[in-house]
């Protein structure tokens, strides 16, 4: 496909990149195993004793053309184990494979260097095999002087696959016994649910005010028959434009819980401070004999503080009920 | 013809020797089996590279195994190769005497003795292997026996043409 344009440096470059690449793999390679978690070494070595394990099997029983497959897969997993190049050179010998032979003598001389005396003789043979005369004779000769150290039969051996965790096993707890929990004290009493922002939003108008006082000549104010207060609206949050001046029925309690305290008698000072803002939910926007009606009698009377004013304005644009430029 | 026949006796050593190397190229398990391989291959590879070295190998493995007959016989064809006809000699006669039943040993000694101009040794080598049959070599023990029959009547000949000429003189 591609062609070699004579006289150029392309196939130069290209074995450059080539090599470069490989290098490069190699190196990825190598930090790959180094990096190696403890549990993937585990299972590396898994197959590696599996492969060894064959090898020792198809040895033994004279498949020695497999048993130096498995040998040459146990290499590529562990190239340093001399046991492996032992059993490669071993099998080589039976099938007459020299230059394989050859290989794994000169890797396992590598690998110790001591051995060199005691594999003298298969080298030397190997060599002669591969008409390697010249290189074969030192070695032979060297082979005759050892001929007659006594030699250690290779006899494959055949490993248990028995893994020892790194860590050891802890068995999980035992399960605890649950509890049924103790049903929840409600923080307040259900019917108080009534009684809050979310609901009190749902009130026809809703505005900021400032109290100016009761009704003058208010008189006979008990806990079932609320004066007359006047308001001063500085903002409205809802509903329609009403008068700045608000009437409104100034209940003494809310209507979840109406009943009397006892001992309880109306006292001036309970009133709010004249010119203090308040927030009046107002159910209706149409006021009855002359007074509007606030949520829930007392509940719907709620100081201007900023906790209540954020609450407020937070589930107005919730729920998009907010009057504009309010 | 000497030449021919010692050369085709050589090359035939020289084939038979590296076949039998080959073999035994399983692997030896005790040491004197050990040094026999390796004398083998050195001694193919002294054989492949005529080098003189290949004597002294022949002689480690004579020395390991005298009775070996072949080893004998390819030991002989090497020096009758060298142009050591005596020592050749020598080693067809072993060859023979270990195993006298191989017409190629008698063809062997046969040829060392025509080297040596004993043609009547040489006519009882060839004829014992025309008795005994299957010779391998390129010429028929036959032919050989007919010619140093042929070299035994010429030297019949000179020798009584010597004996009248002393006699006239």
């Amino acid at each position: 496909m591609f062609k070699k344009v004579p006289g150029s440096k392309n196939s130069r470059m290209s074995g450059i990149k080539r090599d470069a690449f490989l290098l490069a793999g190699s190196a990825t390679l190598l930090s790959m195993l180094c990096a190696m978690p403890p549990k993937a070494a585990a299972e590396e070595s898994v197959t590696l004793i599996r492969h060894s394990n064959k090898a020792a099997d198809y040895y033994n029983a004279g498949d020695f053309g497999r048993a130096r497959d498995e040998y040459r897969t146990a290499i590529g997993l562990s190239p340093k184990t001399i046991e492996y190049y032992e059993g490669l050179e071993n099998s080589c010998i039976r099938s007459g494979e020299w230059d394989q032979v050859a290989f794994a003598i000169e890797k396992i001389i590598e690998l110790d260097p001591k051995r060199q005396p005691s594999l003298a003789y298969e080298y030397g043979q190997a060599l002669y095999h591969l008409n390697k005369f010249d290189e074969a004779v030192p070695w032979l000769k060297k082979a005759l002087i050892y001929a007659d150290t006594p030699v250690i039969a290779f006899t494959p051996k055949i490993k248990n696959i028995d893994i020892v965790p790194s860590t050891p096993y802890v068995p999980p707890p035992p399960p605890k016994e649950e509890k049924p929990e103790p049903p929840k004290v409600p923080e307040r009493a259900p019917e108080t649910y009534l009684l809050s922002y979310d609901n009190a939003i749902k009130a026809e108008c809703i505005v900021i005010a400032e109290f100016e006082g009761l009704e003058k000549g208010e008189k006979g104010i008990q806990w079932n028959r609320p004066p007359l207060a006047h308001y001063h609206i500085t903002k409205n949050l809802k509903g329609p434009p009403l008068n700045k001046a608000l009437p409104l029925k100034f209940e003494l309690h809310d209507f979840v819980d109406p009943t009397k305290p006892s001992g309880w008698k109306f006292n001036e000072k309970s009133l709010p401070e004249k010119g203090s803002s308040w927030i009046l939910f107002i159910e209706f926007a149409v006021p009855k004999r002359g007074m509007f009606e606030t949520f829930q009698g007392s509940y719907g009377r709620q100081p201007a503080t900023d906790d209540n004013l954020n609450n407020l304005y937070q589930l107005l644009d919730k729920f998009n009920m907010r009057n504009p430029n309010s | 013809m000497f030449s021919m026949v010692s050369r085709s006796a050589f090359s035939l050593g020289v084939v038979v020797t590296l076949l039998a190397v080959t073999a035994s190229a399983s692997f030896a398990e005790s040491a004197k089996e050990k040094r026999e391989a390796i004398h083998k291959c050195l001694l193919a590879i002294y054989l492949s590279q005529r080098k003189t070295e290949a004597g002294g190998e022949y002689l480690a493995l004579l020395a390991s195994n005298p009775a070996d007959g072949k080893m004998h016989y390819d030991y002989g064809n090497f020096l009758l190769r060298g142009g050591n006809a005596a020592g050749a000699t020598n080693q067809y006669r072993l060859a023979c005497k270990v195993q006298g039943h191989v017409a190629d040993y008698q063809i062997g000694l046969g040829n060392a003795l025509m080297r040596n101009k004993d043609y009547r040794g040489a006519v009882v080598s060839y004829r014992r292997a025309v008795e005994i049959g299957g010779a391998t070599g390129s010429q028929s023990a036959a032919q050989l026996l007919q010619q140093a029959q042929q070299y035994v009547q010429q030297q019949e000949q000179y020798e009584n043409y010597k004996k009248q000429q002393a006699e006239n003189q």
